[in-house]
Formats: C-alpha cells, sequence, structure tokens
C-alpha cells in the first residue's frame, strides 16, 4: 500500500515515512502542499497523510483542489489545531480522518490501516483468500497450518494482490502501490518479485493461487 | 457600619428623630408661652381691675373691694392673692388668703407690668404679676382734673398672684404627649425607612445577582440597564465597559494560549514519533545518534520558544519592568552575538561589525539580550549560505541605532508590514517549521516599546533589515 506524507516539519514527516515503510508501506514525502498536490494528482496513493499549515499550498486548499479534481484517495488531515471548528472544517472539505498533534505513532499507524480497508472495502484486519490467512496487523502469512515467513517487498505485494482477490491486478498497479518514489526497481521487478512470492506460498498439493493473465498482469485466488 | 442599607437605615431615621423632637420641643415651647400669655394676660386683667378699686384717701390707702364679689381671694381652695404696696415698700393692703404673709416684691420703680414665677406663701408655685400705679384720689367724689394734678399721687406697686398648679398639670401632660407621639412616629419611622430603603435598593441587588451571573465564559454578556435607577446606570455602564475589555482580554489570551499550544505541538509531535519510530527496533548506533541529534535540536528549539513564549505573555500582562543600567553597547552586541558564531561560521557566513559609535547608552540589560538573541538568531537562520550579516550602530544627537541587515532574503517586500505579527512566519520560515513559531520580531518589538524605543523593518532587493532606535532622552553618557 502507497502513502503520501505532506508535511513541512522535516523530523517529523522523515520519522512518520521511517514507520510507515517499516510498517510494509510504500511512501513518498513532500514538504511543500504544491508538491504534495502534484504527487497526489499523479499517483494513484492509498492514503495520503497532509498536514494543515504547509507552507505555498496550505492543507485545505491542497485538499480542496484534490477533490475538485475528483481524486477520491483518503486524505487522513494531521493537525496541531484541536478545536471543533478546526476538524468540522477539515471533514467537510473533504477529508476522511483527523489526527491532531502530538499523537502516538501506533495510532496513526492504526488509523491508515484502517483507511485501507476502507478503501478495498474490507472490515476486518483478517483477509482469507481460500485456505490463506493474512493478518493485516501483525503482518502475517498462513497456509497448511504453518507460518510464511516473507520479506516486506513480498509481504507488501501479497497483501495488495489479496485486497483485490479475484480482480486482474496490473502491473502498472502494483508497480504504482508497492514500490515509492525511493525504490530503484527496474520494470520486470514485479515479475521477479511475483516468482518469489510464488515459491513461497504456493504447495506442490494444493491448488495455486497466484495466475499469471498474459498481457494483464495476475490475480490472486483460487480459480475453479 | 459597611452596609449602605444600615446607613441609610440609621442616618434617616437619626434625622427623622432629630426632627421629631425638635418639632416637639418647639411646640412645647410654644404652647407653653401661649398658656402662660394666657395666665399673664388673665393676671393683668385682674390687676387692672384691682387697680381700679383702690383709693387714696388723703394718706390712707384704701382698697373698695367687696371680697363677696371677688371670693377667690378669701377663699382657702386655689385662691388668690394680692398685695399692694407703697412707695416705701411697706405693706399697705393684702387679700385675705395672705392671712398676713408677703407676696414677692418683684419690681421697683419699672413702669409696666412684670411677670414672674414665684413660690406663693402656701409653697405652692405661682405666677405673679406686679403693677405700678397711681391710684384714684379721691378727696370728695366729684371728678376734678386740674385738681387732681396739683396733689402729689404716690405711687403704689400692686402683685396679683395665682397658682400655676393648672399650668403645669397641663404643660406636663403636654410633654408625655409629645413624647409619646414622639416615639411612636421614631418607631414607625424605622419601620418605613427600612421598608422603603430594602426597596429602594433592591435594584442594587439585582445588580450583584447579574453581576455574580456573569462567569468567566460569559464575559460577552453585559448588565442589563432596564431597571436601573439614574444613579446606578452610570456603575452598571463602567461595569459593562470593564466587561468588554476583560472580554478583550481574555479573548486575546484565549487565541495567544491556542496559537502558542498549536506552535508547541508540532514540535512535540516530531519529538514523539521520532522517538516512537526510533524505538520500536533496535538501530545502527549511527542512526541512535542522527536521532538524538535531531530530537536535542527540537528541544532546543522548544526551550526557546517557551522562553519567547512567555516573555510575551509577561510583556502582555505588563509584567515586564525596565531595569535601566549603562552598557557599553558596542561589547555587549560582540557578547550577545558570541553563542551564534558556531553556527555562522558552518554556514560560512561574513559577519561586518560596523560600530562607529563606541557609546555607553542606559538599558535594560536582559531585555536587550533577549531582543539581540532573536534578531542574530532570526539572522543566522535565514541568511543564505556563504551570505553576510552586517551589524552596525549610529547615534545623534537624539538617538542610538543599532541596525541587523542579513542577504538572502526571499520575502517579498510586501510582507515587511507582516513580519512583526505574531506567529506569522515567511514560507522561507517553514522549512524551519515546527522549530520557529514566529514570535520572536514580535517579542522584539513589544520589548524595545517597553524599553522606550522604536523598532522598523525593511526588505530591499533580497536584503532584510531589522533598525532598532533607541531615543538618547533614555541615555546615559556620551553616545557619540
Amino acid at each position: 500500500m502507497r502513502v503520501l506524507v505532506v508535511e513541512d516539519f522535516e523530523i517529523l514527516r522523515e520519522s512518520i515515512a521511517l514507520g510507515l515503510r517499516e510498517a510494509g508501506f510504500a511512501v513518498d514525502e513532500a514538504a511543500e502542499g504544491a508538491t504534495g498536490l502534484w504527487y497526489a494528482q499523479s499517483n494513484d496513493y492509498d492514503v495520503i497523510i497532509l498536514d494543515l499549515m504547509l507552507p505555498q499550498l496550505d492543507g485545505l486548499t491542497l485538499l480542496k483542489r484534490l477533490r475538485a479534481a475528483k481524486r477520491t484517495t483518503h486524505v487522513l488531515i494531521l493537525t496541531a489545531r484541536d478545536t471543533a471548528t478546526d476538524r468540522v472544517a477539515g471533514l467537510n472539505t473533504g477529508a476522511d480522518d483527523y489526527l491532531v498533534k502530538p499523537f502516538v505513532f501506533a495510532e496513526l499507524l492504526a488509523r491508515v490501516r484502517a483507511l485501507v480497508r476502507r478503501r478495498y472495502n474490507a472490515k476486518s484486519p483478517l483477509m482469507q483468500v481460500a485456505d490463506m490467512t493474512i493478518d493485516t496487523t501483525t503482518r502475517s502469512v498462513h497456509r497448511d497450518g504453518a507460518i510464511i515467513e516473507l520479506s516486506a517487498r513480498e509481504y507488501a505485494l501479497l497483501e495488495f494482490l489479496a485486497v483485490r482477490t479475484g480482480e486482474i491486478v496490473s502491473r502498472t498497479d502494483i508497480w504504482e502501490h508497492v514500490y515509492d518514489f525511493n525504490s530503484s526497481a527496474e520494470s520486470n521487478v514485479v515479475d521477479a518479485f511475483i516468482r518469489l512470492l510464488r515459491k513461497k506460498i504456493e504447495r506442490p498439493h494444493l491448488p495455486p493461487l497466484i495466475h499469471t493473465r498474459r498481457g494483464h498482469g495476475y490475480m490472486l485466488g483460487e480459480v475453479s | 457600619m459597611r452596609s449602605l442599607r444600615a446607613r441609610l437605615l440609621y442616618r434617616t431615621t437619626g434625622v427623622l428623630l432629630l426632627t421629631f423632637v425638635v418639632a416637639a420641643l418647639a411646640l412645647y415651647i410654644l404652647m407653653r408661652t401661649a398658656l402662660l400669655a394666657e395666665i399673664d394676660a388673665a393676671l393683668l386683667l385682674e390687676a387692672r381691675a384691682l387697680a381700679s378699686h383702690v383709693e387714696q384717701i388723703g394718706e390712707q390707702v384704701n382698697v373698695e373691694l367687696d371680697l363677696a364679689i371677688f371670693p377667690e381671694y378669701s377663699t382657702a381652695e386655689r385662691p388668690h392673692f394680692f398685695q399692694i404696696w407703697n412707695s416705701e415698700s411697706h405693706c399697705v393692703a393684702r387679700s385675705p388668703s395672705l392671712t398676713g404673709r408677703d407676696l414677692d416684691l418683684n419690681s421697683g420703680a419699672v413702669p409696666g407690668p412684670t411677670h414672674a414665677f414665684v413660690v406663693l406663701p402656701n409653697g405652692r408655685a405661682g405666677r405673679e404679676v406686679s403693677l405700678v400705679f397711681q391710684p384714684q384720689y379721691e378727696d370728695d367724689h366729684q371728678e376734678d382734673e386740674p385738681s387732681n394734678d396739683s396733689i402729689e399721687r404716690p405711687f403704689l406697686t400692686l402683685g396679683v398672684a395665682r397658682q400655676t398648679t393648672e399650668l403645669e398639670g397641663t404643660l406636663g401632660t403636654l410633654r408625655w404627649m409629645l413624647l409619646a407621639v414622639t416615639l411612636a412616629a421614631a418607631l414607625i419611622s424605622i419601620a418605613l425607612t427600612s421598608g422603603v430603603v430594602q426597596h429602594e435598593l433592591r435594584p442594587l441587588q439585582t445588580l450583584a445577582q447579574s453581576i455574580e451571573r456573569v462567569g468567566v465564559s460569559e464575559l460577552s454578556r453585559r448588565i442589563a440597564l432596564e431597571g436601573c435607577p439614574d444613579e446606578v446606570v452610570p456603575v452598571v455602564h463602567r461595569l459593562n465597559d470593564l466587561l468588554g475589555r476583560l472580554d478583550e482580554a481574555m479573548a486575546r489570551e484565549k487565541s495567544f494560549t491556542a496559537d502558542a499550544a498549536h506552535e508547541l505541538r508540532t514540535p512535540l509531535a516530531g519529538l514523539e514519533t521520532a522517538l516512537e519510530v526510533c524505538a520500536s527496533r533496535p538501530r545502527d548506533p549511527q542512526m541512535y545518534q542522527d536521532i538524538i541529534q535531531k530530537c536535542l535540536r527540537i528541544t532546543q528549539a522548544m526551550h526557546a520558544m517557551v522562553n519567547n513564549l512567555l516573555t510575551l505573555a509577561r510583556a502582555d500582562a505588563r509584567q515586564l519592568t525596565a531595569q535601566s543600567e549603562p552598557i557599553e553597547m558596542a561589547a555587549f552586541l560582540r557578547d550577545c552575538w558570541l553563542p551564534f558564531e558556531v553556527r555562522a561560521s558552518q554556514k560560512q557566513l561574513r559577519v561586518e561589525w560596523r560600530l562607529k559609535s563606541e557609546g555607553t547608552i542606559c538599558i535594560d540589560k536582559e531585555k536587550m539580550r533577549v531582543v539581540l538573541t532573536n534578531l542574530f538568531d532570526n539572522g543566522v537562520t535565514y541568511t543564505n549560505e556563504a551570505g553576510w550579516i552586517q551589524i552596525t550602530t549610529a547615534a545623534d544627537s537624539t538617538q542610538y541605532v543599532i541596525s541587523i541587515a542579513n542577504s538572502g532574503c526571499r520575502l517579498n517586500p510586501a510582507d515587511v508590514v507582516r513580519v512583526f505579527d505574531r506567529f506569522w512566519r515567511g514560507d522561507e520560515a517553514r522549512s524551519e517549521a515546527g522549530l520557529r513559531c514566529g514570535v520572536g520580531l514580535s517579542l522584539c518589538r513589544k520589548i524595545i516599546e517597553i524599553l522606550g524605543g522604536s523598532i522598523a523593518a525593511q526588505i530591499v532587493e533580497g536584503t532584510f533589515t531589522v533598525t532598532i532606535a533607541i531615543p538618547l532622552a533614555q541615555a546615559a553618557g556620551n553616545a557619540g
């Protein structure tokens, strides 16, 4: 899942980004409103974490322009303003959630995950794909009675396929949601990761879960 | 006596009581005078009547008085008395009621009647009128006026007296009645005054209640003028003015607190998140060191912020007072610059000192240090890499001027009017977001105003200049 952090306070932005990356998210960072808006319009983020007091273009204006451009990306406002008026203004402008600084990072993470679930219409943090269970909170995967050890990138890829179980997911989609601007990945890296993932989750005696649709992309799920 | 009600009650009752007493006394005196005048008139009439009955026949004074007609001169019960003296004060006649005793001889040769209180021979109090008169001279029973004149007619003194028991009785009754009426009037007036005072003071109680209802959160509420007596209206106006000022002050305080909290939350959030994320798993030493350095920088910035906010709040609350002492300005400027030397050299800044005047001015040292520290901090922070900072001092006969200029200002010249605004930050300050709260310059202005000087900013072609002027009326010694 890919998150954009728009925050002008450097250490806060870097720490949020680090924490999110370590939690398995692909994270882009913007220090100003204008850059933030440009990123938000040119990529399909799952969640945007948006500070309100920003240089050049403030958070609320950014949000207005984003919504005016018909972007439905979930936005979590992060601000030091804590009055009801501020919260109402933020939510009325089209924000999906609100967190007042200072905050506990674990809460921010939980809210970001909740917004991700909402985007993919999932209510539970537990996802079931055929006989495979994915716990998005602990980021653990079980199949055939055993825990499957995955790298952060492999898990991110599996989770993205899992939230769209039964759908064909294009390489571009995967690229957009699993990799951030910092990733120095080759264009065929998606195929390479899919191969690694297959090795780890497929079992010879069980039906395959990852299917290749040549020319379209990949699909996770049991094909009857 | 603190209570207005009690005071009004006591004073009004006191005044009323005094009025009653004076009125009663006046009434008493009037009544007594009138009664006495009546008795005196009766006595005089009696004396005149008696005098007309006195005849001088040769040397003999004869009182032609038929005691049967005037029984009051012989009766034993409340008798009237008379006595006649000749000019040698020898008794020539007296009423039987005197039974040989004497009345007081009150007047010698005073013409006209004289009245006096006397003690009667029977020991009772009485009133006596004395009349000096010439008896009719009766040689024969013919009126012969000219012959009358030729004969020496002696002057006789007639004293007529009677008991005044009735008068005393009447006056006594009057005294008791007046006392009773006065007391009753006093009691009634106390009761009525108490009621009236209570009623008339009710607007004050209502006022007190409406003031009581104004809570800290309802300072926008105003006290209604309806039903206020004219005397209380100015008080209500002043109270409402006061409430207005309080309301404004509270609103300022609130917005200041909100802004201050907002400014402190961002660095706190940075600290908390950085530490939380860092502590979530083992890190390599280099990363720990990085995070610690960054967090240290935040806490230092917060320290400065808290100091500035506190000073500003104190200045707002007028708790800052200037304590002047002579300062050798050039040395003081260099001393204040010391903490910024490292950062300036890291940024490779060129620092130009143009201290032309070696002057001593008299000013509050610590407050001046706060101002200079803020200005130097801004200078070092916002000057471009390898840029310059220029510190200039000058003095003329009226003022001492300190200018601090720096290169690399990215502010719009139009922003110059806003740089002293509270919590305002130019976009360039955003790169330092969370580390600067935007009160530095407004604090400087506040302090310089308290110190009696003026401060101005100027943005010309990328050069930001702050100029402080301290009037030399405040300065001691030479500044040139």
